[in-house]
């Protein structure tokens, strides 16, 4: 692989132990890729903070690379940690589990990680064109199939390094050939986000191969649906992008260059599947995967009457604002900023059984979280919130 | 008598002859919600640790590679892994767990494998070879 004299000092140990370790794997993944070079990139996100998720290995891992005062070189947001906040029945996370989550915030806070959101695209939206190292699959599918930027969709420890070095492989969708469509998408009869949800989570069940790029039609141009979509599509396909009909910027040269495998149909029939109508069977109701804008906390609050009757948990970043959050908190909802109840144990807790409008969250609660997880849509969840 | 079952490349290498009892999965693995590295399982698959394993693709969570690295944290890794299609998440899990991770290169598919788990094989070269 051709490297720059700046990149050789790095490999050569010039900056210090840990930016060589760092970039050896960065070049080792990239040589594996088959990529010819690295590129610069001017934002990194780091997936892979939840103790529940990375355990012990990562808690290691992650140590290990803040040693020495290691500093992430370019822009670098990190993926929120687990609930450490929640609390249900008088019950909360042991003192054990919360002491070890907070050793892996503070090491990422150490090198240099802000936000501690799954979207990072509320903290700074990428710029078309933009090369990026980031890993957490609803904002790599986001950052290219929304905003048109440029990355690979990385494994978080992946997004450690890149975030040390500030490069990437050049390759996957960083080169223009890697994003043209290969598979033809209709969705029918999405109405609503739960649908939307439900039909990104069909079709990454259909096209879970990493070279996959869907041309979808008939999406609403609803951020809140695109997100829900792309989300649920990340948890169960392994693609880093899709092409959305007026969406995906300069769609239309991408469709004309299109090379179609394969058809898929998402009709009414195949959502129903996954949204359920009738709340019969929930502790809590979850919103927030992936992490809320500020546009929709707001539309949350003005749905929420004189407050909630039931458990509702709000799920973002501080980048909604502590005004918002406060004014939820006034009308009764659990909001746990820069957490993720998906990545937690809820079922220590005496948690059972949960309603979300995620498919992301549909997917992942049952083994991630040990509870049983119903998808309704966000205004069904609220009504029930508010006891109706 | 050994039988070559597919052709196979290389991704992250392995010694020269890597062996163990297959384990074979038709469906994609989610390693984030479904592997259990302390113990060297796979919800679904069984044990892991000291086979090689098969499956079609990996898919979901970009967490998964350390699920993938922890394997080996606990001294419970695969021999091998064998995939459909080599993705960057299982990528740096196995480089950084050290961890032999091939991708199917024939077009035998992988229902063709399915039948195999429990049998034993060694990958030789780019050949994956049944050996009992």
């Amino acid at each position: 692989m051709y490297l720059t004299k700046e990149e050789e000092r790095m490999l050569s140990g010039e900056y210090g132990e840990y930016v060589r370790k760092a970039m050896e794997v960065v070049v080792k993944v990239g040589e594996m890729l088959g990529a010819e070079r690295l590129v610069e990139v001017v934002h990194a996100h780091v997936s892979g903070v939840s103790i529940f998720n990375i355990g012990e290995p990562g808690l290691h891992l992650i140590e290990e690379m803040a040693g020495a005062g290691t500093k992430f070189s370019v822009f670098t947001t990190v993926n929120p940690y687990a609930a450490v906040d929640a609390e249900f029945s008088g019950k909360r996370l042991s003192k054990d589990i919360i002491n070890k989550q907070m050793r892996v915030v503070n090491a990422l806070t150490r090198m240099g990680g802000k936000a501690f959101t799954c979207a990072p695209y509320h903290i700074r939206m990428p710029k078309k064109g933009e090369h990026l190292a980031w890993a957490e699959s609803n904002a790599v599918l986001y950052a290219n199939s929304v905003a048109g930027a440029m990355t690979l969709r990385e494994g978080g420890p992946m997004a450690l390094m890149e975030a040390i070095v500030g490069r990437a492989p050049l390759a996957g969708p960083h080169l223009p050939e890697n994003r043209v469509p290969n598979y033809l998408v209709t969705l029918e009869n999405v109405s609503n986000g739960a649908s939307a949800a439900a039909a990104g989570y069909i079709m990454g069940k259909y096209l879970h191969s990493p070279d996959a790029v869907p041309y979808v039609v008939g999406l609403p141009r609803r951020e809140e649906y695109v997100r829900l979509f792309l989300a649920a599509f990340g948890a169960s396909g392994s693609s880093p992008m899709a092409v959305i009909e007026g969406i995906t910027p300069d769609y239309m040269e991408l469709l004309a260059k299109g090379n179609f495998q394969d058809k898929l149909a998402v009709g009414k029939d195949d959502i129903k599947q996954y949204v359920e109508e009738v709340v019969a069977d929930a502790d809590v109701g979850l919103i927030g995967c992936p992490h809320l804008s500020r546009e929709e906390a707001l539309r949350i609050l003005e749905r929420l009457g004189d407050g909630v009757k039931r458990e509702l948990w709000v799920f973002t970043g501080a980048h909604v604002g502590a005004d918002v959050i406060e004014a939820l908190r006034k009308k009764g909802v659990r909001v746990l900023v820069s957490q993720c109840p998906v990545v937690t144990q809820l079922s220590l807790l005496g948690i059972e059984s949960v309603i979300t409008d995620s498919g992301k969250a549909l997917h992942y609660l049952p083994k991630l979280a040990g509870v049983r997880a119903h998808l309704i849509s966000r205004e069904r969840i609220l009504r029930w919130a508010r006891g109706e | 008598m050994s039988k070559a079952v597919a052709r196979l490349k290389r991704v992250v290498g392995g010694g020269d002859n890597v062996c163990g009892e297959l384990v074979v999965a038709d469906e994609p693995i989610s390693f984030l919600g479904d592997a259990v590295p302390e113990k060297g399982f796979i919800r679904g698959l069984g044990d892991v640790a000291g086979r090689i394993v098969v499956y079609p693709a990996a898919i979901g969570s970009t967490v998964s590679s350390y699920k993938i690295y922890g394997f080996s944290y606990y001294g419970k890794a695969p021999a091998a892994l064998v995939t459909g299609k080599v993705d960057p998440v299982t990528l740096i899990g196995c480089v950084l767990g050290g961890i032999p991770l091939y991708e199917i290169e024939e077009p035998i598919e992988l229902p063709d494998l399915r039948g195999l788990s429990g049998r034993r094989a060694c990958i030789v070269g780019d050949l994956l070879v049944l050996v009992d």
